[in-house]
């Protein structure tokens, strides 16, 4: 059986036995770990360029890299 | 990567709710994560907020879809999305939920609070699982608040308010320079050339710029001048003041830079870092010239964070427990609220408007703060126009025009010529005399009997110009043309019921 089946059987089965008030309640839990796994992972992204830049600084002792890291980063980002 | 929403953050969620039905597209729950990481990892010099903001409102607008949630649940949801977001990602629940009312202008009725701080502690409970009980900012607290200081507190809240508003200024000053340039290469290159050479003579302004903050907060404020080129003159002396006061300044440049030249990222941790600095700033001259005594600087510092947190995001009450509760020093509290209010009040009398806002009222898309305003925004001329009421051709007699009254149920009748240009309109009273007079019925036409509506709509009018209109006449059924052909007529009790109709819709209210 196909997913979108399974959300069908899901939510007429929610109708059934939990009222939305409830099943909103439950959601936004689910939505408020969700953004904490999310956070988490932002975090850990960030610091893992952070360290391999330092590296790299470290590595060549050339400072004038951090004229170039944000240009990378945006560019990137673009 | 983010094709064309992307450095919009809190806007574009706040046009969202008000302008898309509260439905957020589905590769906003990863994209920003990705793109801002790389911007601030590499130095650009914004705060990680804003993308985790719109992370967590995509994460909850996509549930609510995913869960059938319709459009006022949705939006709850993706009020917890943000409240969540905000406090795992500085591990601060009752700032993230502050942070919705204030920042988003997400009007929730107290029924609705408890999903909001559900979310927002299940978010906090994530991240401390995971990495930890951290505090982001930590100092030593000697002294409580004594009211012999209050004077300086003052003096404290007008500087922030000050600083706040030389922060929203230049931002304003940027964002238009930077829509101004014509390719995306030009902002691009200006924008991050000159962010690099600014963070390779103050590599302070590097990143988030947390670091610089917490040396701050532990007292030692020449670790920030180390780094620094300039660090064979500052070294130690009386120029470290001015050093400071430059960082103020230069932040929001770089700030403000990194989102020009189209890296992704917010403005909530660049005005922590120049609260600090301005607070560091502000108790040194003091201190200096000797116009207090011995202070205690982490307390100005952390004060002022909350000030200009305030200021630049026109939010007191995030700033007051966003610094109480990153520090957990609640013995702040009273000069907290102090210093936040008046520089709230300050950069309030001279900027009306947050940022986000701002931004959307410079593209027309601001949907208003009360019910009102917004439902008004909401309705749309051309779905209230009534086409179908039967039209007169200025030619025909009044024994035909008696016909079509009698099989009417109106009694306004727009005349319109046969090139579909409007000419004027006969009410039921311009005729009620004459209607009984047969003898009259062919010597007299309608181009005789009409006259010209109080006013006309046009059909590229906004709501509110209607609404206008509608007020100054007093008139309940205005004619609607299109240059000069007529269109339709649209009524006040259409209007009426449509309005209703939508402030139902409107209200966040939940029965919990």
């Amino acid at each position: 059986m196909n997913p979108a089946k399974w959300l069908q059987r899901f939510l007429i089965w929610r109708s059934r036995h939990v009222s939305k008030r409830n099943f909103l309640l439950l959601i936004s839990v689910l939505i408020g770990i969700a953004a904490g796994l999310a956070s988490t992972l932002l975090k850990w992204w960030v610091h893992f360029w952070e360290e391999l830049l330092i590296g790299i600084n470290e590595d060549f002792s050339f400072e004038y890299l951090y004229l170039l890291f944000p240009v990378i980063g945006i560019a990137l980002t673009i | 990567m983010n094709h064309g929403h992307l450095g919009k953050g809190i806007s574009s969620i706040m046009h969202a709710i008000s302008h898309k039905s509260s439905i957020l597209p589905r590769d906003m729950t990863y994209s920003h994560l990705v793109t801002s990481g790389l911007t601030v990892g590499f130095g650009g010099s914004v705060g990680l907020e804003s993308p985790i903001v719109v992370t967590g409102s995509a994460i909850g607008s996509n549930l609510g879809m995913l869960f059938r949630f319709n459009y006022r649940e949705r939006t709850l949801l993706i009020g917890c999305g943000v409240a969540a977001a905000i406090s795992s990602l500085f591990n601060a629940p009752i700032a993230g939920f502050v942070f919705t009312l204030e920042i988003l202008l997400l009007e929730l009725a107290v029924s609705s609070f408890i999903p909001v701080l559900l979310a927002s502690v299940a978010g906090a409970i994530t991240t401390r699982a995971l990495s930890g009980t951290e505090i982001i900012f930590t100092a030593e607290m000697t002294d409580s608040f004594e009211v012999a200081q209050l004077y300086l507190f003052m003096l404290l809240g007008a500087f922030t308010g000050i600083v706040s508003l030389v922060f929203i200024r230049i931002s304003n000053r940027s964002r238009k320079i930077f829509a101004n340039m014509k390719t995306t290469w030009h902002p691009f290159i200006a924008g991050s050339l000159m962010l690099g050479i600014l963070i390779f003579l103050f590599p302070a302004l590097y990143g988030e710029g947390f670091t610089t903050i917490r040396a701050l907060l532990s007292g030692n404020a020449d670790f920030i001048v180390e780094q620094s080129f300039f660090s064979k003159w500052v070294d130690g002396n009386a120029l470290l003041i001015p050093y400071i006061l430059l960082l103020v300044v230069l932040k929001i440049v770089a700030a403000n830079l990194t989102q020009g030249a189209g890296g992704n990222g917010g403005m909530f941790a660049p005005s922590l870092f120049v609260g600090a600095t301005a607070g560091y700033f502000f108790a040194q001259v003091l201190q200096f010239t000797g116009l207090s005594g011995d202070l205690h600087m982490a307390t100005f510092t952390l004060v002022a964070m909350a000030g200009v947190l305030c200021g630049a995001n026109h939010a007191p009450l995030t700033g007051v427990f966003f610094i109480a509760e990153i520090t957990s020093g609640y013995e702040l509290m009273i000069p907290l609220v102090i210093v936040s209010t008046l520089s709230y009040i300050t950069v309030k009398y001279f900027e009306p408007h947050p940022m986000p806002v701002r931004q959307l009222m410079e593209k027309g898309l601001f949907a208003g703060y009360d019910s009102d305003t917004r439902v008004i925004q909401k309705l749309d001329v051309r779905k209230l126009i009534e086409s179908e009421i039967r039209t007169i051709a200025p030619e025909i007699s009044l024994g035909e025009l008696v016909e079509v009254v009698a099989n009417s149920s109106r009694n306004l009748f727009p005349v319109v010529d046969q090139s579909g240009v409007f000419q004027g309109i006969i009410t039921l009273d311009d005729i009620r005399t004459l209607m009984f007079k047969p003898e009259r019925y062919n010597d007299t036409f309608a181009i005789q009997l009409m006259h010209a509506p109080p006013t006309v709509l046009q059909i590229q009018d906004g709501m509110d110009t209607a609404m206008k209109k509608f007020d100054e006449t007093g008139a309940w059924n205005l004619p609607v043309l299109d240059g000069q052909q007529y269109v339709g007529i649209i009524s006040k009790s259409r209007i009426f019921g449509m309005y209703r109709q939508l402030l139902a819709s409107d209200t966040n209210r939940l029965d919990m």
